[in-house]
Protein backbone atom coordinates (compact mmCIF):
# COMPACT_ATOMS: atom_id res chain seq x y z
CA UNK A 1 0.00 0.00 0.00
CA UNK A 2 2.85 2.16 0.75
CA UNK A 3 4.48 1.35 -2.58
CA UNK A 4 1.77 2.36 -4.37
CA UNK A 5 1.13 5.67 -2.72
CA UNK A 6 4.72 6.71 -3.01
CA UNK A 7 4.45 5.37 -6.72
CA UNK A 8 0.97 7.48 -7.44
CA UNK A 9 2.91 10.86 -5.29
CA UNK A 10 5.76 10.15 -7.81
CA UNK A 11 3.67 10.64 -10.99
CA UNK A 12 2.14 13.44 -9.29
CA UNK A 13 5.15 14.93 -9.23
CA UNK A 14 6.83 14.19 -12.57
CA UNK A 15 3.17 15.35 -14.34
CA UNK A 16 3.25 18.37 -12.11
CA UNK A 17 6.57 18.92 -13.59
CA UNK A 18 5.93 18.97 -17.31
CA UNK A 19 2.85 21.05 -16.61
CA UNK A 20 4.90 23.58 -15.07
CA UNK A 21 7.20 23.61 -18.51
CA UNK A 22 4.44 23.55 -21.06
CA UNK A 23 3.09 27.04 -18.90
CA UNK A 24 1.53 29.15 -21.31
CA UNK A 25 3.14 32.31 -18.92
CA UNK A 26 6.41 33.71 -20.52
CA UNK A 27 9.36 33.36 -17.47
CA UNK A 28 10.01 36.76 -15.95
CA UNK A 29 13.51 37.02 -17.76
CA UNK A 30 12.20 36.40 -21.18
CA UNK A 31 13.21 39.68 -22.94
CA UNK A 32 12.30 40.78 -26.25
CA UNK A 33 13.83 43.15 -28.36
CA UNK A 34 12.15 46.34 -29.95
CA UNK A 35 14.53 47.87 -32.98
CA UNK A 36 13.03 51.09 -34.61
CA UNK A 37 14.67 52.34 -37.70
CA UNK A 38 14.70 55.68 -36.15
CA UNK A 39 13.20 57.76 -32.89
CA UNK A 40 13.24 60.78 -34.99
CA UNK A 41 9.56 60.82 -35.87
CA UNK A 42 6.70 60.59 -34.01
CA UNK A 43 5.45 57.41 -36.17
CA UNK A 44 7.99 55.22 -34.96
CA UNK A 45 8.04 56.22 -32.28
CA UNK A 46 4.02 55.43 -31.74
CA UNK A 47 5.12 51.85 -33.53
CA UNK A 48 8.29 50.87 -31.32
CA UNK A 49 6.25 52.01 -27.61
CA UNK A 50 3.04 50.63 -29.40
CA UNK A 51 5.58 47.13 -29.87
CA UNK A 52 6.91 47.63 -26.60
CA UNK A 53 3.59 47.83 -24.57
CA UNK A 54 2.08 44.87 -26.35
CA UNK A 55 4.92 42.86 -24.97
CA UNK A 56 5.13 43.82 -21.60
CA UNK A 57 1.45 43.17 -20.91
CA UNK A 58 2.30 39.48 -22.74
CA UNK A 59 4.66 39.38 -19.60
CA UNK A 60 8.06 39.97 -21.36
CA UNK A 61 10.61 42.61 -20.41
CA UNK A 62 10.60 44.96 -23.61
CA UNK A 63 13.68 47.13 -24.79
CA UNK A 64 13.57 49.59 -27.53
CA UNK A 65 16.61 50.27 -29.80
CA UNK A 66 17.12 52.91 -32.37
CA UNK A 67 18.76 52.61 -34.92
CA UNK A 68 18.96 55.95 -36.37
CA UNK A 69 18.37 55.30 -39.65
CA UNK A 70 21.94 53.83 -39.63
CA UNK A 71 22.36 50.29 -41.15
CA UNK A 72 25.83 50.16 -38.62
CA UNK A 73 24.13 51.37 -35.64
CA UNK A 74 21.34 48.38 -36.47
CA UNK A 75 23.89 46.14 -36.70
CA UNK A 76 25.80 47.00 -33.14
CA UNK A 77 22.21 46.17 -31.51
CA UNK A 78 22.07 42.94 -33.19
CA UNK A 79 25.08 41.99 -32.15
CA UNK A 80 23.90 42.71 -28.31
CA UNK A 81 20.49 41.27 -28.70
CA UNK A 82 21.87 38.03 -30.12
CA UNK A 83 24.83 38.21 -26.83
CA UNK A 84 22.19 38.86 -24.64
CA UNK A 85 19.77 36.06 -24.37
CA UNK A 86 16.58 37.79 -26.28
CA UNK A 87 13.85 35.42 -26.98
CA UNK A 88 12.17 37.50 -30.18
CA UNK A 89 13.10 40.75 -32.09
CA UNK A 90 10.36 43.17 -33.29
CA UNK A 91 12.19 44.66 -35.98
CA UNK A 92 11.72 48.14 -38.12
CA UNK A 93 14.85 47.62 -40.78
CA UNK A 94 16.65 51.02 -42.18
CA UNK A 95 17.37 49.56 -45.58
CA UNK A 96 15.25 46.50 -47.25
CA UNK A 97 18.47 45.03 -48.38
CA UNK A 98 20.83 46.13 -46.17
CA UNK A 99 18.94 44.65 -43.09
CA UNK A 100 18.79 41.16 -44.50
CA UNK A 101 22.44 40.08 -43.33
CA UNK A 102 21.31 41.30 -39.77
CA UNK A 103 18.29 39.03 -39.69
CA UNK A 104 19.92 36.44 -41.29
CA UNK A 105 22.52 36.57 -38.10
CA UNK A 106 19.77 36.19 -35.89
CA UNK A 107 18.00 33.69 -37.19
CA UNK A 108 21.50 31.57 -37.29
CA UNK A 109 21.07 32.13 -33.56
CA UNK A 110 17.79 30.86 -33.30
CA UNK A 111 15.65 33.88 -32.40
CA UNK A 112 12.67 34.78 -34.22
CA UNK A 113 12.88 38.25 -35.88
CA UNK A 114 9.35 39.82 -36.98
CA UNK A 115 9.36 42.89 -39.34
CA UNK A 116 6.95 45.14 -38.91
CA UNK A 117 5.93 48.52 -41.21
CA UNK A 118 9.40 48.20 -43.30
CA UNK A 119 9.97 45.01 -45.19
CA UNK A 120 13.66 42.76 -45.74
CA UNK A 121 13.80 42.27 -49.44
CA UNK A 122 14.36 38.26 -48.79
CA UNK A 123 12.23 35.10 -48.15
CA UNK A 124 12.33 32.84 -45.48
CA UNK A 125 14.75 35.01 -43.41
CA UNK A 126 12.23 37.06 -40.93
CA UNK A 127 9.71 35.27 -39.42
CA UNK A 128 7.29 36.90 -40.86
CA UNK A 129 6.63 40.71 -41.77
CA UNK A 130 3.33 42.75 -41.20
CA UNK A 131 3.56 45.80 -43.58
CA UNK A 132 1.33 48.35 -44.73
CA UNK A 133 -0.25 47.85 -48.19
CA UNK A 134 1.42 51.17 -49.60
CA UNK A 135 0.61 50.27 -53.25
CA UNK A 136 -3.08 50.12 -52.56
CA UNK A 137 -2.79 53.31 -50.00
CA UNK A 138 -0.86 55.18 -52.58
CA UNK A 139 -3.38 54.34 -55.59
CA UNK A 140 -6.15 55.87 -53.41
CA UNK A 141 -4.10 59.01 -52.84
CA UNK A 142 -3.45 58.93 -56.61
CA UNK A 143 -7.23 58.97 -57.59
CA UNK A 144 -7.81 61.66 -54.94
CA UNK A 145 -4.88 63.35 -56.56
CA UNK A 146 -6.61 63.64 -59.89
CA UNK A 147 -9.65 64.46 -59.03
CA UNK A 148 -8.60 67.65 -57.12
CA UNK A 149 -6.32 68.69 -59.67
CA UNK A 150 -9.15 67.97 -62.26
CA UNK A 151 -6.66 66.01 -64.43
CA UNK A 152 -4.51 68.96 -64.88
CA UNK A 153 -1.34 70.28 -63.55
CA UNK A 154 2.54 70.61 -62.69
CA UNK A 155 3.39 68.45 -59.13
CA UNK A 156 6.51 67.68 -57.81
CA UNK A 157 7.24 64.44 -55.64
CA UNK A 158 9.51 64.00 -52.82
CA UNK A 159 10.33 60.46 -52.32
CA UNK A 160 11.74 58.98 -49.16
CA UNK A 161 14.92 57.03 -48.45
CA UNK A 162 16.15 55.51 -51.59
CA UNK A 163 16.73 52.08 -49.91
CA UNK A 164 13.49 51.34 -48.61
CA UNK A 165 10.75 49.20 -50.06
CA UNK A 166 8.21 51.46 -48.91
CA UNK A 167 9.39 54.32 -50.74
CA UNK A 168 8.96 52.54 -54.07
CA UNK A 169 5.58 50.80 -53.39
CA UNK A 170 4.31 54.48 -52.26
CA UNK A 171 5.56 56.21 -55.83
CA UNK A 172 4.64 53.17 -58.01
CA UNK A 173 1.01 53.02 -56.75
CA UNK A 174 0.78 56.79 -57.17
CA UNK A 175 2.22 57.01 -60.60
CA UNK A 176 -0.14 53.65 -61.54
CA UNK A 177 -2.77 56.31 -61.64
CA UNK A 178 -1.44 60.03 -62.26
CA UNK A 179 0.96 58.37 -64.85
CA UNK A 180 -2.25 57.99 -67.11
CA UNK A 181 -3.49 61.64 -67.09
CA UNK A 182 -1.11 63.04 -70.14
CA UNK A 183 -1.66 66.79 -68.42
CA UNK A 184 -0.43 66.04 -64.85
CA UNK A 185 3.07 67.38 -65.42
CA UNK A 186 5.69 66.04 -62.64
CA UNK A 187 8.83 68.92 -62.47
CA UNK A 188 10.59 67.09 -60.03
CA UNK A 189 11.09 64.28 -58.21
CA UNK A 190 13.84 64.08 -55.07
CA UNK A 191 14.24 62.47 -52.11
CA UNK A 192 13.60 63.88 -48.72
CA UNK A 193 14.72 60.68 -47.14
CA UNK A 194 11.38 60.56 -44.92
CA UNK A 195 12.89 63.37 -43.12
CA UNK A 196 10.59 67.14 -41.98
CA UNK A 197 13.78 69.34 -41.99
CA UNK A 198 15.35 67.39 -45.00
CA UNK A 199 11.93 67.91 -46.86
CA UNK A 200 11.36 71.58 -45.90
CA UNK A 201 15.32 72.13 -47.09
CA UNK A 202 13.93 69.96 -51.05
CA UNK A 203 10.71 71.70 -51.61
CA UNK A 204 12.31 75.26 -50.73
CA UNK A 205 14.74 74.68 -53.48
CA UNK A 206 12.03 73.01 -56.07
CA UNK A 207 9.85 76.33 -55.15
CA UNK A 208 12.63 78.52 -56.19
CA UNK A 209 13.43 76.37 -59.73
CA UNK A 210 9.78 75.83 -60.66
CA UNK A 211 7.08 78.85 -59.66
CA UNK A 212 3.99 77.15 -61.14
CA UNK A 213 3.54 74.33 -58.74
CA UNK A 214 -0.25 72.84 -58.45
CA UNK A 215 0.70 69.86 -55.76
CA UNK A 216 3.39 67.97 -54.35
CA UNK A 217 3.30 64.18 -53.20
CA UNK A 218 5.38 63.47 -50.45
CA UNK A 219 6.26 59.99 -49.64
CA UNK A 220 5.33 60.49 -45.40
CA UNK A 221 3.65 62.60 -43.35
CA UNK A 222 6.88 64.19 -41.76
CA UNK A 223 7.77 65.58 -45.71
CA UNK A 224 4.34 66.77 -45.84
CA UNK A 225 4.62 68.87 -43.19
CA UNK A 226 8.17 69.68 -43.81
CA UNK A 227 6.53 70.46 -47.55
CA UNK A 228 3.77 72.61 -45.67
CA UNK A 229 6.35 75.19 -43.79
CA UNK A 230 8.82 75.83 -47.19
CA UNK A 231 4.94 76.45 -49.08
CA UNK A 232 3.64 78.64 -46.29
CA UNK A 233 7.19 80.61 -46.56
CA UNK A 234 7.20 81.23 -50.17
CA UNK A 235 2.85 82.25 -49.09
CA UNK A 236 1.56 79.56 -52.04
CA UNK A 237 -0.80 78.07 -49.50
CA UNK A 238 -3.85 78.41 -51.42
CA UNK A 239 -2.37 77.84 -54.41
CA UNK A 240 -0.32 74.35 -53.69
CA UNK A 241 -1.75 70.98 -52.66
CA UNK A 242 0.04 68.85 -50.60
CA UNK A 243 -0.36 65.01 -50.18
CA UNK A 244 1.47 62.69 -47.56
CA UNK A 245 1.09 59.45 -46.32
CA UNK A 246 0.96 57.88 -42.83
CA UNK A 247 -2.12 59.63 -40.24
CA UNK A 248 0.31 61.13 -38.28
CA UNK A 249 -1.13 63.68 -35.21
CA UNK A 250 0.21 66.76 -36.79
CA UNK A 251 -1.12 65.77 -40.50
CA UNK A 252 -4.57 64.57 -39.35
CA UNK A 253 -5.12 67.95 -37.67
CA UNK A 254 -3.44 70.27 -40.88
CA UNK A 255 -6.17 68.19 -42.66
CA UNK A 256 -8.91 69.40 -40.09
CA UNK A 257 -7.68 72.83 -40.59
CA UNK A 258 -7.26 72.98 -44.29
CA UNK A 259 -3.26 73.05 -44.55
CA UNK A 260 -3.34 69.39 -45.99
CA UNK A 261 -5.00 67.64 -49.08
CA UNK A 262 -5.54 63.83 -47.75
CA UNK A 263 -3.10 61.33 -46.68
CA UNK A 264 -2.62 57.38 -46.43
CA UNK A 265 -3.96 56.35 -42.71
CA UNK A 266 -1.20 53.12 -42.07
CA UNK A 267 -2.38 51.42 -38.21
CA UNK A 268 0.97 51.25 -36.74
CA UNK A 269 -0.99 50.58 -33.44
CA UNK A 270 -2.17 47.27 -35.66
CA UNK A 271 1.36 46.47 -36.85
CA UNK A 272 3.06 46.52 -33.38
CA UNK A 273 0.31 45.16 -31.49
CA UNK A 274 0.10 41.89 -34.18
CA UNK A 275 4.42 41.20 -34.50
CA UNK A 276 4.25 41.42 -30.27
CA UNK A 277 1.19 39.00 -30.44
CA UNK A 278 3.71 36.22 -32.81
CA UNK A 279 6.24 36.76 -31.33
CA UNK A 280 4.42 35.96 -27.82
CA UNK A 281 2.80 32.55 -29.53
CA UNK A 282 6.15 31.25 -31.31
CA UNK A 283 7.75 31.48 -27.97
CA UNK A 284 5.24 29.16 -26.87
CA UNK A 285 5.55 27.00 -29.55
CA UNK A 286 3.86 28.08 -32.70
CA UNK A 287 6.05 28.56 -35.63
CA UNK A 288 3.27 28.71 -38.77
CA UNK A 289 3.13 32.28 -39.88
CA UNK A 290 2.35 33.88 -42.71
CA UNK A 291 5.40 35.12 -44.28
CA UNK A 292 3.95 38.51 -45.64
CA UNK A 293 0.78 40.09 -43.77
CA UNK A 294 -0.17 43.44 -45.60
CA UNK A 295 -2.19 45.91 -43.63
CA UNK A 296 -4.68 48.04 -45.22
CA UNK A 297 -3.83 51.92 -45.83
CA UNK A 298 -7.35 54.19 -45.81
CA UNK A 299 -7.59 57.82 -47.43
CA UNK A 300 -7.67 60.61 -44.96
CA UNK A 301 -9.51 63.80 -47.12
CA UNK A 302 -11.03 66.77 -45.31
CA UNK A 303 -14.41 64.79 -45.94
CA UNK A 304 -13.72 61.89 -43.75
CA UNK A 305 -11.38 62.71 -41.21
CA UNK A 306 -13.84 63.00 -38.33
CA UNK A 307 -13.35 59.03 -38.85
CA UNK A 308 -10.06 58.49 -37.52
CA UNK A 309 -7.12 59.46 -35.05
CA UNK A 310 -3.73 60.17 -35.25
CA UNK A 311 -2.94 56.69 -36.19
CA UNK A 312 -6.00 54.96 -36.59
CA UNK A 313 -9.36 55.35 -36.33
CA UNK A 314 -11.35 57.43 -34.07
CA UNK A 315 -12.51 55.57 -30.57
CA UNK A 316 -10.35 52.51 -31.55
CA UNK B 1 19.84 -17.63 -39.22
CA UNK B 2 16.77 -17.65 -41.72
CA UNK B 3 15.19 -14.94 -39.46
CA UNK B 4 18.73 -12.99 -39.32
CA UNK B 5 18.15 -13.01 -43.14
CA UNK B 6 14.38 -12.58 -43.55
CA UNK B 7 15.15 -9.23 -41.18
CA UNK B 8 18.55 -7.80 -43.40
CA UNK B 9 16.26 -8.12 -46.72
CA UNK B 10 13.13 -6.47 -44.71
CA UNK B 11 15.39 -3.58 -43.65
CA UNK B 12 17.51 -3.05 -47.36
CA UNK B 13 13.25 -3.27 -49.28
CA UNK B 14 12.63 -0.49 -45.93
CA UNK B 15 15.51 2.10 -46.73
CA UNK B 16 15.04 1.43 -50.56
CA UNK B 17 11.29 2.22 -50.74
CA UNK B 18 12.26 5.46 -48.26
CA UNK B 19 15.01 6.63 -50.36
CA UNK B 20 12.20 5.99 -53.51
CA UNK B 21 9.36 7.83 -51.70
CA UNK B 22 12.05 10.85 -50.39
CA UNK B 23 13.55 10.65 -54.16
CA UNK B 24 9.80 11.18 -55.74
CA UNK B 25 7.49 13.18 -55.35
CA UNK B 26 3.98 14.22 -58.03
CA UNK B 27 2.76 17.60 -58.60
CA UNK B 28 0.54 18.94 -60.56
CA UNK B 29 2.27 20.62 -64.29
CA UNK B 30 0.19 24.10 -63.54
CA UNK B 31 1.50 24.41 -60.29
CA UNK B 32 4.85 23.28 -60.95
CA UNK B 33 5.09 26.17 -64.11
CA UNK B 34 3.60 28.78 -61.88
CA UNK B 35 6.45 27.89 -59.21
CA UNK B 36 9.12 28.34 -62.06
CA UNK B 37 7.23 31.23 -63.19
CA UNK B 38 7.57 33.19 -59.79
CA UNK B 39 11.12 32.47 -58.92
CA UNK B 40 12.12 33.75 -62.40
CA UNK B 41 10.07 36.33 -61.54
CA UNK B 42 9.14 37.31 -64.93
CA UNK B 43 5.76 39.60 -63.80
CA UNK B 44 4.63 39.37 -68.14
CA UNK B 45 4.87 36.27 -68.61
CA UNK B 46 3.54 34.84 -65.43
CA UNK B 47 0.41 37.19 -66.34
CA UNK B 48 -0.21 35.92 -69.89
CA UNK B 49 0.05 32.49 -68.16
CA UNK B 50 -2.21 32.80 -65.64
CA UNK B 51 -4.44 34.68 -68.38
CA UNK B 52 -4.14 32.10 -70.96
CA UNK B 53 -4.09 29.05 -68.58
CA UNK B 54 -5.84 29.71 -65.48
CA UNK B 55 -8.59 32.82 -65.61
CA UNK B 56 -11.14 30.64 -67.08
CA UNK B 57 -11.16 27.69 -64.14
CA UNK B 58 -11.02 31.14 -61.69
CA UNK B 59 -13.66 32.92 -63.29
CA UNK B 60 -15.81 29.75 -62.64
CA UNK B 61 -15.87 30.63 -59.03
CA UNK B 62 -17.54 34.05 -59.31
CA UNK B 63 -21.35 34.24 -58.33
CA UNK B 64 -23.75 36.26 -60.00
CA UNK B 65 -23.97 40.12 -59.36
CA UNK B 66 -27.74 39.12 -58.32
CA UNK B 67 -26.68 36.79 -55.34
CA UNK B 68 -23.49 39.67 -54.64
CA UNK B 69 -26.23 42.14 -54.40
CA UNK B 70 -28.62 40.80 -52.18
CA UNK B 71 -25.74 39.46 -49.74
CA UNK B 72 -24.02 42.86 -49.45
CA UNK B 73 -27.45 44.32 -48.50
CA UNK B 74 -27.95 42.21 -45.76
CA UNK B 75 -24.74 41.22 -44.32
CA UNK B 76 -21.72 41.61 -46.30
CA UNK B 77 -19.50 40.48 -43.20
CA UNK B 78 -21.15 36.72 -43.88
CA UNK B 79 -20.64 37.77 -47.89
CA UNK B 80 -17.01 38.10 -47.35
CA UNK B 81 -16.53 35.18 -45.49
CA UNK B 82 -18.21 33.12 -47.95
CA UNK B 83 -16.62 34.63 -50.88
CA UNK B 84 -14.82 36.75 -50.04
CA UNK B 85 -10.77 37.45 -50.42
CA UNK B 86 -8.11 39.21 -48.53
CA UNK B 87 -4.98 39.02 -48.29
CA UNK B 88 -3.66 40.13 -44.87
CA UNK B 89 -5.43 42.26 -42.37
CA UNK B 90 -8.15 44.64 -43.78
CA UNK B 91 -11.91 45.56 -43.83
CA UNK B 92 -11.94 45.56 -47.65
CA UNK B 93 -12.85 42.13 -49.21
CA UNK B 94 -12.39 41.44 -52.76
CA UNK B 95 -15.46 39.22 -54.66
CA UNK B 96 -15.58 37.49 -58.40
CA UNK B 97 -19.07 38.32 -59.64
CA UNK B 98 -20.55 37.64 -63.36
CA UNK B 99 -23.73 38.48 -64.62
CA UNK B 100 -25.62 39.90 -68.13
CA UNK B 101 -26.60 43.79 -67.96
CA UNK B 102 -27.54 46.10 -69.44
CA UNK B 103 -25.26 49.44 -69.72
CA UNK B 104 -24.65 52.51 -70.67
CA UNK B 105 -21.54 55.12 -71.34
CA UNK B 106 -20.81 57.22 -68.10
CA UNK B 107 -20.47 61.05 -68.97
CA UNK B 108 -16.82 60.64 -68.05
CA UNK B 109 -16.13 57.97 -70.61
CA UNK B 110 -14.28 56.05 -67.76
CA UNK B 111 -16.71 54.00 -66.16
CA UNK B 112 -20.29 52.08 -67.27
CA UNK B 113 -23.35 52.32 -64.94
CA UNK B 114 -25.47 49.28 -64.97
CA UNK B 115 -28.88 49.90 -65.48
CA UNK B 116 -29.95 47.38 -63.22
CA UNK B 117 -32.96 48.43 -60.74
CA UNK B 118 -32.22 50.25 -57.82
CA UNK B 119 -28.62 49.18 -57.80
CA UNK B 120 -25.78 51.29 -58.28
CA UNK B 121 -22.52 49.34 -60.18
CA UNK B 122 -19.95 50.27 -62.16
CA UNK B 123 -18.14 48.71 -64.66
CA UNK B 124 -14.62 50.45 -65.05
CA UNK B 125 -13.84 51.02 -68.85
CA UNK B 126 -10.99 53.20 -69.17
CA UNK B 127 -8.32 52.65 -66.53
CA UNK B 128 -7.77 50.19 -63.87
CA UNK B 129 -5.62 50.90 -60.72
CA UNK B 130 -5.62 48.66 -56.97
CA UNK B 131 -5.01 45.34 -56.50
CA UNK B 132 -8.20 44.03 -56.93
CA UNK B 133 -8.41 42.36 -59.85
CA UNK B 134 -5.35 40.35 -58.59
CA UNK B 135 -6.30 39.65 -55.02
CA UNK B 136 -10.02 38.73 -56.17
CA UNK B 137 -8.45 35.67 -57.74
CA UNK B 138 -7.11 34.21 -55.29
CA UNK B 139 -4.30 32.52 -57.37
CA UNK B 140 -1.17 34.65 -56.18
CA UNK B 141 0.02 34.17 -52.79
CA UNK B 142 2.45 36.91 -51.19
CA UNK B 143 4.49 34.69 -49.96
CA UNK B 144 5.94 33.41 -53.03
CA UNK B 145 7.04 36.63 -54.14
CA UNK B 146 11.04 37.80 -52.78
CA UNK B 147 8.97 40.91 -51.93
CA UNK B 148 5.56 43.20 -52.21
CA UNK B 149 7.00 45.51 -54.83
CA UNK B 150 7.10 42.05 -57.24
CA UNK B 151 3.84 41.07 -56.02
CA UNK B 152 2.39 44.68 -56.59
CA UNK B 153 4.15 44.53 -60.10
CA UNK B 154 1.34 41.23 -60.84
CA UNK B 155 -1.34 43.84 -60.43
CA UNK B 156 0.11 46.38 -62.98
CA UNK B 157 0.47 43.48 -65.29
CA UNK B 158 -3.32 41.97 -64.73
CA UNK B 159 -4.27 46.07 -65.01
CA UNK B 160 -2.84 46.48 -67.98
CA UNK B 161 -3.98 43.08 -69.54
CA UNK B 162 -7.63 44.26 -68.15
CA UNK B 163 -7.01 47.05 -70.64
CA UNK B 164 -5.19 45.45 -73.37
CA UNK B 165 -7.89 42.54 -74.11
CA UNK B 166 -11.32 43.40 -72.39
CA UNK B 167 -11.74 47.63 -72.25
CA UNK B 168 -10.23 47.63 -75.59
CA UNK B 169 -13.71 46.44 -76.74
CA UNK B 170 -15.68 48.98 -75.16
CA UNK B 171 -14.25 51.44 -78.05
CA UNK B 172 -17.05 52.85 -80.62
CA UNK B 173 -20.26 51.32 -79.00
CA UNK B 174 -23.42 53.33 -78.93
CA UNK B 175 -25.05 54.76 -75.71
CA UNK B 176 -26.77 51.66 -74.35
CA UNK B 177 -26.13 48.50 -74.71
CA UNK B 178 -26.03 44.77 -73.46
CA UNK B 179 -22.96 42.62 -71.84
CA UNK B 180 -21.99 39.76 -70.19
CA UNK B 181 -19.08 39.93 -67.75
CA UNK B 182 -16.71 38.67 -65.05
CA UNK B 183 -15.23 40.77 -63.13
CA UNK B 184 -14.20 42.10 -59.50
CA UNK B 185 -15.61 43.63 -56.91
CA UNK B 186 -13.56 44.92 -53.49
CA UNK B 187 -16.15 46.33 -50.71
CA UNK B 188 -15.57 47.38 -47.17
CA UNK B 189 -17.48 45.42 -44.35
CA UNK B 190 -17.37 47.90 -42.15
CA UNK B 191 -19.05 50.30 -44.41
CA UNK B 192 -20.41 49.47 -48.06
CA UNK B 193 -20.07 52.27 -50.71
CA UNK B 194 -23.59 53.04 -52.06
CA UNK B 195 -21.43 52.97 -55.63
CA UNK B 196 -19.76 49.66 -56.19
CA UNK B 197 -16.91 49.00 -59.06
CA UNK B 198 -16.44 46.15 -60.73
CA UNK B 199 -13.26 45.05 -62.45
CA UNK B 200 -13.85 43.46 -65.27
CA UNK B 201 -12.00 40.27 -66.41
CA UNK B 202 -14.27 39.49 -68.75
CA UNK B 203 -16.32 41.07 -71.03
CA UNK B 204 -18.82 40.31 -74.08
CA UNK B 205 -20.83 42.97 -75.88
CA UNK B 206 -23.81 41.50 -76.31
CA UNK B 207 -26.00 43.84 -78.58
CA UNK B 208 -27.48 47.44 -78.81
CA UNK B 209 -30.42 48.11 -76.72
Amino acid sequence: MKQLLSKILLAICIVAFFASCNSSKPKSKDKIAVVISTLNNPWFVVLGETAKQRATELGYEAVIFDSQNNPSKETEHFDNIIASGYKAILFNPTDAKGSVVNVKAAKKAGIPVFCMDREIDAKDVATSQILSDNYSGCVALGQDFVKKLNAKGSYVELLGIVGDNNTWNRSKGFHSVVDNYPNLKMLAQQSGEFDRNKALEVMESMLQSHPNIDAVFCGNDAMAMGAYQAVLAAGKTDKIKIYGFDGAADVVDAIKAGKIEATGMQFPKIMAKTVAEYADKYIKGEHNFQQKVPVAVELVTKENVEKYAPYGKAGK
Amino acid sequence: MNYRKVLTISLTILIGLSALYNAIYFEKLDARKQKELVKKFKPKELVDYFWKNQLSKVLNNAISIELFDSLVKVNPTALAKQYGKTVGISSNYCVLVKGEVNVKMDESGDLIVIDKGNSDYKIVAKFVFSNTARDATGYFNVDDFQNSMDFNAISTEINARIVKDVLSKLASLPANFKVRFAGAIEYSIESVSKSLEIVPLKLEVLKSE
